[in-house]
């Protein structure tokens, strides 16, 4: 199987994907851990936003049809994003998916996704496979679609991340050594 | 871009023939003969493809000459990518800042390392 085919789940549903990015990351720490981190709501309120907002309001139920939905708060003020939507497959602790919808502040669908997660142990890391395989795009402001406000301190968080992923990965592939 | 064009530009880009054929126009305007010569298919699935790609706006077609030749439209493609590296991006930072928690929760567990 290959890394790709791992995240390969709208297709299997039948859903025709417009565009997919996916992931692989390895996380030191044990797949448990990683399962909960990404599924219960005290958890994800500390990871599921970009820098510069607040995850509020996290609602998750990890079993198939549950809900999943959550508000990314910017810190600077001003109105949230919406990730609503539900699960759609749950096998613990090592495989999920969600649909999910991007809203903007009025209420309208921006986009919707497939989100698959597959954990893997790998000694006492986990690998995680990850895709967002959009499947709807209803908005092509391409600002909104960056979670609010692709304004410039957004954008210039942005260049600083990509700094500092840059940085993160060079130093994590060091540690790997 | 009205949120049908690029609809439509991301439904043109998802397939690979499609893929192919503007790779191939990257590097200049060609006519439909000279497309269809590395691909194994007959000219009108080309055409086809060809229609799918100027109805998406990525590449526009001369109409005065007979032979019609086939050029690529850098706008659409910029857009597309732009919005997919914005998605990107909110992942990369969603991973960064995982990293960071699952790091924080160990140390406080006293079980990582």
């Amino acid at each position: 199987m290959t890394d790709d085919s791992k995240t390969e789940t709208a297709a299997r549903l039948g859903i025709k994907v417009i565009k997919a990015v996916r992931f692989k990351r390895v996380v030191k720490a044990p797949r448990k851990l990683v399962f909960d981190v990404w599924t219960k709501p005290e958890h994800l309120s500390h990871w599921f936003s970009p820098h510069g907002y607040n995850v509020e309001g996290v609602q998750s139920d990890p079993r198939p049809g549950g809900v999943f939905k959550l508000i990314m708060v910017p810190h600077a003020g001003g109105a949230g994003f919406w990730s609503v939507g539900k699960y759609l497959e749950v096998e613990a602790p090592h495989r999920i998916v969600t649909r999910v919808g991007g809203e903007g502040a009025d209420g309208h669908i921006m986009f919707e996704v497939i989100n698959t997660a597959v954990f893997e142990e790998q000694g006492d890391s986990t690998i995680i496979y990850a895709a967002g395989e959009v499947i709807a795009l209803n908005d092509p402001a391409i600002g909104e679609m960056a979670m609010a406000g692709m304004d410039e301190g957004w954008k210039q968080t942005l260049d600083r991340f990509e700094t500092e992923l840059t940085r993160a990965q060079s130093s994590k592939k060091r540690a790997a050594k | 871009m009205t949120p049908d064009r690029l609809d439509a530009a991301f439904s043109a880009l998802a397939d690979p023939t499609r893929r192919a054929i503007l790779a191939r126009l990257a590097s200049g305007a060609t006519t439909v003969n000279e497309l269809a010569e590395p691909f194994d298919l007959a000219l009108p699935t080309i055409s086809k493809h060809l229609k799918v790609l100027e109805g998406a706006g990525l590449i526009s077609r001369t109409r005065e000459k007979q032979y019609r030749p086939c050029k690529l439209e850098l706008a659409p493609l910029k857009e597309v990518s732009d919005w997919v590296e914005v998605y990107r991006k909110l992942w990369e930072e969603r991973f960064e800042r995982l990293d960071d928690y699952l790091k924080q929760l160990q140390e406080k567990d006293g079980d990582g390392e």
